[in-house]
């Protein structure tokens, strides 16, 4: 039961971050992790985020757009996270499913050898 | 018997019409898929968000074009089952099986493509596992076009046991021989290929016009690097396409010499409206081949999360202008001075564009998404319309998979032996036997297709041919058995 509270609240995170654009962890916040920390997100010299700045080629002539992208505030951060973190019914689906792909992709190479010698 | 049809547009358009969208946006998946699959991994081993969030939204248009790809799919069956049922019953003699497993792979990979992008944000504690969930689209993308192009193939270079196994064992649905026929596997490498050009193009073009839509600095960072990392891949399939497109102009040559010549001589539909189709298409692609090269020349030094080496760069060129020049001796000088024209016309305007943009690849990724769409839809059609064509359309329902109309000794175990024997045929009138077999062999396949029965077996195979539907008197078909039996040349 508390599993279930626990996906609900997290389920319930996502779907916040999501809709105010940055489902990405920032800084201090409760999904960061240790592996996120490590991952050093900013290997690509992440800029000032400002971004009313005009990039080259960009019609730097024309005025910057006014209000920002909703993958700006994302695109600085990888947000990898404990495994624990993640909601286990879609894990069990997610894998379950990789069962039955190799299964098939098996089954289905099988058949297309044996149709090779047999007619 | 009255044919169905559609008003106002023949059956065969409407074919082509169906084939054609079906080929604009399900050529697209496997290019899709692979890219999704390399954003991912970039993205994993860099931390680096963009590139995730690109292959985010690049794998929601392929659900979407997996969707409508699906609906178009199911039309373009309807409108074979039902405007050309004897070609399509014949389809279900060879490849019953076939098609039942293939689709099976369609339920696999459309169930996979919706956990892929479903789960997305489920799976950031599992990102390995997700990417590999995306990683085994290609496999089965691949596998579902080893089958479809083992069915498409066939009807260009035919292989043949069923008609001879299914005399005395019945319909198997399975017909080895026509299925592992001369250009299946070339036709799949090429098309396989072909599609991962075509995606990962397109995808930089969608990037591209994002690129005309915002100028804030890091969308254009985003837009930018995910297209280049886009035409990277495309590029490098690119590369590919030269030489398995001379080993399949080869196979052409051998095992379907009449597409062969319409490809090269410009025959038959492959010319329509005044226009040759197959130039127009190597126009465009040489076109692509000068505007990439010349993009890659100036870019090469860049910072890519997939860098194309510069002897990569010159490989794809020296590559292309040497199948231009073979292309040129089999057909003509002309085609290829064509070729190259295009390609610096090409390399021309690729500057032009980059330089206008003020040093963006913005307008190359738009003019190359463009060019590989025409591409990719007139490489099909003139595929299609080089092979030998069906002269007579039959389409009479009635005539087709009815059993009482069957000749007894079909589709049962009976050894020829055993069958009655008739009384001696009157030496056979050569000439009538000889227009007999052209008119009415001809209404369903070419010539080349008779060649490939035993002479033993025609009493059995015209037997057959009647059953199938074709309408001729006994005297006919004891003539036409006679002269083909005989061996002499018709």
């Amino acid at each position: 039961m508390s599993d279930m509270t626990e996906e609900n609240k997290e389920e319930r995170n996502n779907q916040e971050t999501e809709k105010r654009g940055n489902p990405s962890t920032g800084s201090g916040q409760d999904g960061e992790t240790a592996e996120t920390r490590d991952a050093e997100p900013g290997t690509r010299n992440p800029e000032p985020a400002s971004g009313d700045v005009a990039a080259p080629g960009s019609g730097a002539d024309a005025p910057p757009d006014a209000s920002p992208h909703p993958y700006e505030e994302m695109l600085d951060e990888y947000p990898l996270r404990e495994t624990s973190e993640d909601p286990i019914w879609s894990v069990r689906i997610v894998k379950g499913w990789m069962w039955v792909l190799a299964v098939s992709v098996t089954g289905v190479l099988m058949l297309l050898v044996l149709g090779f010698f047999y007619d | 018997m009255i044919p169905l049809e559609f008003p106002g547009i023949s059956a065969k358009w409407v074919i082509g019409i169906f084939g054609l969208s079906h080929t604009a946006v399900a050529s697209l998946s496997i290019g899709m898929a692979f890219f999704v699959t390399v954003a991912q991994i970039v993205a994993y081993r860099e931390r680096d968000r963009r590139y995730d969030l690109l292959a985010k939204r690049i794998q929601l248009i392929h659900v979407c074009i997996y969707n409508i790809g699906t609906i178009l799919a199911i039309g373009l069956i309807f409108a074979l089952s039902g405007l050309f049922p004897q070609f399509w019953s014949q389809i279900f003699v060879h490849f019953f099986w076939t098609l039942i497993t293939e689709e099976f792979l369609f339920f696999l990979l459309a169930t996979t493509l919706t956990f892929h992008y479903f789960f997305w944000d489920q799976m950031w504690g599992h990102k390995k596992l997700h990417i590999a969930l995306g990683a085994m689209m290609t496999p089965l993308f691949l596998l579902q076009f080893y089958i479809i192009n083992g069915i498409g193939s066939f009807m260009i270079t035919p292989g043949f046991r069923e008609a001879e196994v299914s005399i005395r064992t019945g319909i198997i649905g399975w017909d080895m021989a026509a299925f592992y026929n001369p250009s299946f596997l070339i036709l799949t490498l090429h098309r396989a290929f072909a599609n991962v050009a075509y995606g990962g193009f397109v995808v930089a073009a969608i990037c591209g016009v994002m690129l005309y839509l915002t100028n804030r600095e890091k969308m254009v960072s985003y837009y930018e690097d995910g297209g280049r990392l886009a035409f990277g891949v495309g590029f490098m399939a690119f590369l590919s396409l030269p030489i398995v497109g001379y080993f399949y102009a080869h196979i052409l040559m051998k095992h379907s010499n009449e597409a062969y010549v319409n490809l090269m001589w410009g025959r038959g539909d492959v010319i329509a409206g005044g226009v040759d189709w197959w130039w127009l298409k190597h126009l465009c692609v040489a076109t692509m081949l000068g505007a990439t090269i010349r993009h890659f020349h100036g870019t090469v030094q860049e910072e890519s999360a997939l860098p194309v080496p510069r002897i990569f760069v010159y490989a794809v060129g020296i590559f292309y202008v040497t199948f231009y020049a073979a292309m040129g001796m089999v057909m003509t000088w002309a085609f290829f001075w064509w070729m190259l024209a295009a390609g610096m016309a090409g390399g021309l305007l690729a500057g032009h564009l980059r330089k206008s943009a003020g040093g963006s690849a913005k307008g190359i990724y738009v003019f190359i998404g463009i060019l590989s769409f025409t591409t990719i839809m007139l490489g099909g059609y003139v595929r299609e319309a080089s092979r030998p064509r069906f002269e007579n359309r039959i389409a009479a329902h009635d005539k087709v998979y009815v059993p009482e109309e069957r000749a007894p000794y079909l589709m049962v175990d009976v050894d020829p032996s055993d069958l009655p024997v008739r009384p001696p045929v009157p030496a056979p009138d050569v000439e009538k036997a000889v227009v007999l077999i052209r008119r009415n062999c001809t209404g369903c396949h070419t010539l080349e297709r008779v060649k490939y029965y035993k002479l033993k077996d025609w009493d059995l195979i015209v037997g057959q041919m009647q059953a199938y539907g074709l309408k001729i008197t006994i005297d006919e078909a004891d003539a036409i058995s006679a002269h083909l039996k005989s061996g002499e040349p018709y």
